[in-house]
């Protein structure tokens, strides 16, 4: 069964991405995804760049395009991993092993298609 | 084949019933999928309670209906998997590997036999697993496990059927979903998920015990089976004391099952019970385990509430109850475990230790944005303040404790107190 680790990040911690911090704050990304690897669990994602970046498009009946994300909160989507593993149980335990303090990552089984 | 001597409709049916659970378990970790397994015993249980009546109960009834049971299972996966609801070539791998699993409850059933037990654990688990909203764990063990339906569920959490039914229905659908794990935890998460499995049994003990009041059989067995249920859990997880604990709690509370009401059905309060009701040799039990828990040296929340129960029911030794080690013991639960159940208890053992005013002191102490809907404390603060001769507070303490309870009987016994200030 294939997971997505939806990961969102405090403000704090994502701004470490550009502070001094920010090799240790990489450093341990780096490592989290390796470990994904080398277990043979890894099967995909990616990080996004800030919400600053984001383009929200609001679809049907009247199409609307905001500057800005989804929706405005306290932790910021960060990025996400795709992880095939066994049980939600499983995906449980790799995904108490991010490294984002104070964060929160849903976990959602990816539809059988 | 044995023929059942009295009634054998009924006898096949209490045996139907008592085999429920352990069934239920067995077909659930084959096909992880609770909902299906429910399914599929309900139909084996139709047929077996229209042939063993007339053929007699098989001297296997467990092992005839795992294979009933696993035989709809099969059908149902086989029919799933040819319907067009299969559209890619994954969803058909998807249905066939329910269907082996379905396929894989073991066809030596004897040997199958040997792991119920330890099924029925795993199904707990199951129950209270972390990614399922906690108010539904109890609920869904008094289904699973107990085969209670959604609408007597309902009654016992004070919720519609419908509500209880789409919340029991939501989260089996998600445990088969997200492919929650049918096995027990690793070591090492064992510790962190045992108190969520006794907080749910013990939920479910409460609920099968409490929801019909006039103590007719099948709620009887009911309570029982939750017992049962925390026999399984000490037996498999030995080395946890909480769960000795919770097992004593069970014990030494349903040992007083029979004092709760007098002849005419009233509510009887603890303190008052007819010690020659209680039944002795289930209190001995729970002490027995008590002790076995104290063996750890980690107290807990339920070898505390144990430890009270026991306390009280030394009464029936020593003819009187021993308040002030009740304290003591309520001192170090409202540390472990600080909530407005166990803060009321405390006051209501220092209204007999040191008095009503300094049990209304220690009343007032307890966050009041937590009170107003708190039976217990109602009750309680009815019952020191008419001891210290509040009157006209007392009346309204007991207007409000009244308004609060679901239980006639305990409205009547409170009526009564009420007339008496």
């Amino acid at each position: 069964m294939k997971f997505a680790l939806i990961i969102h990040e405090t403000k704090e911690e994502f701004a470490k991405r550009t502070s001094p911090d920010a090799g240790k704050y990489w450093a341990g990304w780096v490592a989290y995804g390796k470990a994904l690897t080398d277990a043979g669990v890894m099967a995909g994602g990616a990080g996004l760049q800030g919400p600053e970046t984001a383009t929200t498009m609001r679809l049907s009946p009247k199409q609307e395009v905001h500057d800005g994300p989804y929706a405005e909160s306290k932790e910021i989507l960060g990025g996400f991993y795709l992880i095939d593993v066994p049980t939600l149980d499983v995906a449980m335990q790799w995904a108490s092993r991010i490294p984002s303090p104070g964060g929160s990552v849903e976990l959602r089984p990816l539809l059988v298609m | 084949m044995t023929i059942s001597p009295s009634n054998p409709a009924l006898e096949a049916e209490r045996i139907a019933r008592h085999a429920y659970g352990r069934v239920l378990a067995v077909i659930a970790c084959a096909t992880r999928d609770l909902h299906q397994a429910e399914d599929a015993l309900a139909g084996a249980l139709v047929e077996a309670l229209q042939k063993w009546p007339r053929d007699g109960v098989p001297e296997n009834p467990e092992g005839w209906l795992v294979v009933a049971a696993k035989r709809n299972a099969v059908d149902q996966a086989r029919t799933d998997a040819a319907s067009s609801q299969a559209r890619t070539s994954a969803q058909v791998i998807h249905h066939f590997q329910r269907l082996q699993r379905a396929q894989a409850v073991s066809d030596a059933d004897d040997s199958r036999a040997a792991h119920m037990p330890e099924d029925r654990l795993r199904v707990m688990f199951v129950c209270a697993h972390p990614a399922i909203e906690t108010s539904v764990h109890a609920p869904l063990i008094l289904q699973a496990l107990l085969g209670l339906s959604a609408q007597r569920i309902a009654s016992a959490f004070l919720l519609s059927p419908t509500t209880m039914g789409q919340r029991l229905v939501r989260a089996k659908a998600k445990l088969r979903d997200a492919c929650v794990s049918f096995d027990l935890p690793p070591r090492q998460e064992l510790d962190q998920r045992v108190p969520e499995v006794l907080n749910a049994l013990y939920a479910a003990y409460n609920a099968a015990h409490d929801e019909p009041r006039d103590g007719d059989l099948p709620t009887r067995a009911l309570a029982s089976e939750a017992i049962e249920l925390a026999e399984v859990v000490t037996r498999l997880l030995p080395q946890q004391p909480e769960a000795w604990g919770m097992r004593a709690l069970l014990l030494l509370s349903h040992a007083r099952r029979d004092a709760r009401r007098d002849g005419a059905g009233r509510y009887v309060p603890l303190d008052q019970q007819d010690c020659d009701l209680w039944d002795k040799s289930m209190i001995r039990e729970g002490d027995r385990f008590l002790r076995e828990a104290a063996k750890f040296s980690t107290p807990g929340r339920f070898q505390l509430e144990a430890a009270i129960q026991s306390v009280h029911v030394d009464r029936a030794q020593t003819g009187i109850t021993n308040w002030q080690a009740i304290l003591s013991l309520y001192d170090v639960l409202v540390r472990v475990r600080p909530t407005v159940g166990a803060s009321v208890g405390r006051a209501a053992a220092v209204c007999y230790v040191e008095g009503p005013e300094a049990a209304i002191q220690q009343l007032e102490l307890i966050d009041q944005r937590l009170v107003p809907e708190h039976q217990p404390y109602w009750a309680v603060k009815a019952d020191v303040l008419a001891r210290a001769g509040k009157s006209g507070l007392a009346i309204a303490a007991y207007d409000r404790a009244m308004a609060l309870t679901d239980d006639p009987t305990v409205r009547a016994f409170l009526l009564e107190r009420r007339e008496k200030c």
